[in-house]
């Protein structure tokens, strides 16, 4: 078990994941890979309940914070940590057409 | 292990954290481990009004898989030392 996230254990955190969704939920558990178990999920954007609990995998995860005070604004969807380059075919087709990727 | 005993000589320095989502993160390090996750005491934003998100946490795990980069300053790194722990690290490869 990775300490680092046992003072968050059975409190409100924050969690952020890599398709750029913001969730507050209670924390009940987790394991080495960053796995966790939350409750009461609520929706950070929305602030709409979305499960009584779910379980989110490690690699999903990008950053859990325990918060103090229940925020009560809604705010816009994160960016996703997917760092995709838009039309990147396009780019390729060019490097196989220069004369430098021949030689 | 070079990299988890260097970030290991920053703990309570204050750092900045890139995340791959563009999120900047100032705060002090207060611990790491092996995947280099990341914790961070006291944290700011660097654009509050852009992430309004984490304006009510202070105390925020970072997974390691999602830092782009870590802003050191230059007096945080002492150069020789780490010169000497990478040949060291080299070496034990090595054999």
């Amino acid at each position: 078990m990775s300490p680092l996230l046992k003072d968050c254990l059975h409190k409100q955190v924050l969690v952020i994941t890599t398709s750029g969704e913001c969730i507050l939920a209670t924390l009940e558990g987790f394991d080495k890979n960053t796995n966790i178990i939350i409750s009461d999920v609520v929706d950070r954007c929305t602030l709409r309940p979305t499960a009584m609990a779910q379980a989110v995998r490690g690699s999903e995860i990008v950053a859990i914070g325990p918060i103090d005070g229940v925020p009560t604004d809604t705010v816009s969807l994160l960016k996703d940590t997917k760092n995709k380059v838009p039309n990147e075919h396009l780019i390729w087709e060019k490097v196989y057409q220069s004369k430098l990727y021949r030689h | 292990m070079l990299f988890f005993s260097f970030f290991k000589t920053l703990v309570d320095q204050e750092v900045v954290v890139e995340l791959k989502n563009d999120i900047e993160l100032k705060g002090t390090l207060k611990s790491v481990d092996q995947f280099l996750n990341l914790k961070l005491d006291n944290i700011s934003c660097t654009d509050q009004t852009k992430y309004p998100h984490l304006g009510s946490v202070r105390n925020i795990f970072i997974r390691g898989s999602t830092v782009r980069y870590v802003y050191l300053n230059k007096n945080m790194v002492d150069i020789n030392l780490l010169q000497d722990a990478a040949r060291r690290e080299a070496m034990t490869e090595k054999k």
